[in-house]
């Protein structure tokens, strides 16, 4: 009677069915961890936040290796084997999971980043107030991104080099 | 292919055929159920079509996975209202 | 529930050899039956131990099975399932079984409870 043909589990139908709606995913209180680990290494950094935030259990025991690919996709496999190294020296003393270091390095990036942008409006202000071009607003700068920072403070360097030169006609009053 | 047949907070599943006659759906009930076919009125959710004794299910338009609803024959000879208790009902936290 | 007062009684042999014949009644977290075929079933693990295990679990020799941690609906989909995966299985022509995105969390974990 039997054609031999087997059916999928229902299980593995959820999983896939989950996996391929991980933008709506929320709490996974409750959830075996067995199946978690199916379905959680697929997640984007953004869906792991939003997941473990909405989670009260913990889920590091999964979602640590994840983070610590998150961390060196981040900022780079040099830094991560520092990191690595730092807690070794420590002798255990200090260990953090790779979602609390990544939340950290994020948060100390932004301080960084922030005083940077502080800095350059400081600088353009001062500059505005002498003989600087008016035309130009600094609401360029209000970029998040520390990279975005450092080019414009270069493109700006070359800006006041080209004013120094005064190869900038259109800017001169 | 199978139907569900609905009645209160029962649910059959019933497997059938859709060249079955109503009249067989309605034995199968019997054996679960304990009233004969006579005793029984099935009608077809969405439609509200009263499903016919000597009509296929084809002919009706039920298909697999169909919802049905069963109404008994009362003491006064007519069939009970149809009800099919819903679970939002008797859920305890609400 | 048995409450005789009297040691166990041995069980009738024609109660050992169970059979895929018959009907199960599996019941809801708030109260609601389905009743099943024996055979679709046993398309769950789970059950398929239950019904066929001799030791006997108590409800399934009333031929119930209570399970107050699955929902209405999600035990519905379940018993949906079941048969679906029967019409699968006999080879005949099937559609893709379809699982609503809301429950598919909650679905997840019974199927997995029940082993199917």
């Amino acid at each position: 009677m039997e054609s031999g043909r087997k059916p999928r589990s229902l299980v593995d139908m959820c999983v896939q069915k989950l996996i391929d709606n991980l933008r709506d995913l929320g709490s996974v209180d409750g959830v075996e961890m067995e199946l978690l680990k199916r379905i959680l290494p697929h997640c984007t950094l953004a869906q792991l936040t939003r997941v473990e935030n909405r989670t009260k259990m913990d889920l590091s025991p999964i979602t640590n290796s994840l983070w610590k690919r998150f961390y060196q996709r981040e900022f780079g496999e040099e830094h991560t084997n520092m990191v690595i190294k730092r807690m070794k020296a420590s002798g255990g003393r200090v260990c953090y999971t790779w979602r609390e270091l990544f939340k950290a390095k994020t948060e100390k990036q932004k301080e960084v980043e922030d005083k940077m942008l502080e800095k350059i409006a400081k600088k353009f202000q001062a500059e505005k107030a002498g003989s600087g071009p008016s035309s130009l607003s600094n609401s360029n700068y209000k970029s998040p991104i520390l990279k975005k920072a450092r080019i414009e403070v270069n493109s700006h360097a070359r800006l006041q080099s080209a004013m120094q030169k005064n190869t900038f006609g259109r800017f001169v009053p | 292919m199978y139907i569900r047949v609905k009645r209160n907070k029962s649910t059959y599943f019933i497997q059938c055929e859709p060249t079955e006659t109503t009249l067989s759906v309605k034995q199968k009930l019997h054996s679960l159920i304990d009233q004969p076919p006579s005793n029984q009125q099935l009608v077809l959710l969405g439609t509200n079509d009263v499903l016919e004794d000597s009509k296929t299910l084809a002919d009706q338009k039920v298909e697999n996975d169909s919802v049905v609803a069963l109404a008994l024959r009362k003491d006064d000879n007519a069939f009970e209202e149809i009800f099919i208790a819903r679970p939002e009902d008797f859920m305890s936290s609400s | 529930m048995v409450g005789k007062g009297e040691a166990p009684a041995p069980r009738e042999p024609e109660e050992e050899e169970e059979d895929t014949g018959g009907v199960v009644k599996l019941i809801s977290a708030e109260g609601f039956e389905f009743v099943v075929d024996k055979k679709a079933a046993m398309v769950s693990n789970t059950l398929r131990n239950m019904l066929t295990s001799p030791g006997g679990f108590s409800e399934t020799r009333q031929g119930e099975v209570r399970f107050p941690e699955i929902s209405t609906h999600i035990l519905e989909k379940i018993c949906q399932y079941f048969y679906w995966s029967l019409h699968y299985s006999s080879g005949k022509e099937t559609a893709e079984f379809p699982i609503e995105p809301e429950i598919t969390l909650e679905l997840m974990m019974a199927a997995n409870y029940l082993d199917t």
